[in-house]
């Protein structure tokens, strides 16, 4: 009887083990060895132009103006790098679009991504990613695999051998206003975005 | 002596750890600006910008009555209104139209219909049938304006007639 359980004991632990070995989750930070390959690329349009969705935009009349994901007048960028890296994107965007130290409008920026590898603008687009308001970071892969096990690990940069590369789209949209009781006037801001490989450790 | 070394070999290391750390933050990294703009301007007056042509087509005509409506008709004119966002304005205009003959004797009377809307969308414009219509421009200080009319054409002599649409836009 002692003999017959030992066995079953010994399986009982081995099919523990098992369980708790399948559901760790490996992280390989494989951008810590990334090149400073990244290209970005603007698009068209490549700057936030208000007036191109609203032509006439009033002082004195609480007016907003917004530009959502799916307009055309969002600005498209593109991030070209080694597909099987992840990339973190950091946006930094003025509170206020200015005219000059007293005159300023509310800016509220939004952002998406889209990183199945689209053909072009409008799959882009219905692919994409809105990232939550009011973040400005967000970190995901160049090239998001859609489905199937994960591939093996990518082979290391050596002489000689080019790493496959992907384009990943970048759309930059939100709004202005309310406007107020505003002198008229160009109202700008500069939107800086930094994109690196990510690394985890 | 072997201590200094010692101590050497420690600088060495934190100067080789701080040069990886310098490296590894500069590597795989490219950054853009761009530009967020927006230009207020203080409208006042009002602009009208006819974008399309009435097209008066003899061949259309049913027992020589030409009739083209605002709403349905792809020949009808087309006038954009720009103003104050989101503004009340009266439009008036003259419905009958004298079209005189400019190659001789002949005059025909044009009677004008007008449609409107906030929007681009002329099949859901709607007719302005009073000659006297309050209107308010959309959020982008636009509104649209659709023309057609009805003009019989059975008496009319050959020739070239002419005319002008006259229409009066007032802030209230």
């Amino acid at each position: 009887m002692g003999k017959k359980s030992k066995p079953i004991f010994v399986l009982g632990v081995y099919f523990l083990i098992s369980s708790f070995v399948a559901t760790q989750a490996q992280h390989i930070s494989f951008g810590t060895w990334a090149g400073s390959d990244i290209l970005i690329t603007t698009g068209v349009p490549g700057d936030l132009n208000f007036n191109n969705k609203t032509q006439v935009i009033n002082p004195g009349i609480n007016q907003t103006v917004t530009i959502n994901l799916h307009d055309q007048e969002a600005a498209v960028l593109t991030i070209e790098g080694t597909e099987y890296y992840d990339v973190t994107v950091t946006i930094s965007a003025p509170p206020t679009l200015d005219l000059d130290a007293t005159n300023k409008i509310p800016f509220h920026l939004r952002f998406a991504y889209s990183n199945l590898n689209p053909t072009d603008v409008t799959v882009a687009k219905n692919q994409a990613v809105e990232v939550p308001a009011s973040f400005n970071s967000a970190t995901f892969p160049i090239f998001r695999r859609v489905n199937g096990p994960p591939g093996p690990p990518p082979t290391p940069p050596s002489a000689g051998y080019v790493p496959p590369r992907k384009t990943a789209w970048l759309f930059i949209y939100g709004s202005v206003g309310p406007v107020g009781s505003v002198d008229a006037g160009l109202y700008e801001g500069t939107i800086n975005i930094t994109v690196e490989y990510t690394k985890f450790n | 002596m072997k201590k200094h070394t010692q101590i050497y070999n420690k600088h060495l290391f934190l100067f080789l750890g701080f040069c990886l750390l310098i490296t590894t933050t500069l590597r795989g990294q490219g950054s853009i600006s761009i530009k967020a703009s927006a230009t207020v301007v203080e409208v006042t007056g009002i602009e009208l910008v006819p974008m399309k042509d009435m097209i008066v087509d003899e061949a259309s005509s049913k027992e020589g009555i030409l009739n083209i409506s605002p709403v349905t008709d792809d020949k009808a004119g087309k006038i954009l209104v720009r103003g104050k966002v989101n503004a009340q304005v009266r439009l008036t205009y003259v419905r009958d139209l004298l079209l005189t003959n400019s190659a001789g004797d002949g005059a025909m009377i044009f009677k004008y219909s007008l449609s409107g809307l906030k929007s681009d969308n002329q099949g859901a414009s709607q007719l302005i049938d009073q000659v006297e219509r309050i209107v308010q421009f959309n959020e982008k200080g636009e509104f649209y304006l659709w023309l057609g009319g009805e003009v019989d054409l059975s008496k009319a002599k050959p020739g070239s007639y002419e005319g002008e649409f006259t229409i009066d836009i007032e802030y209230i």
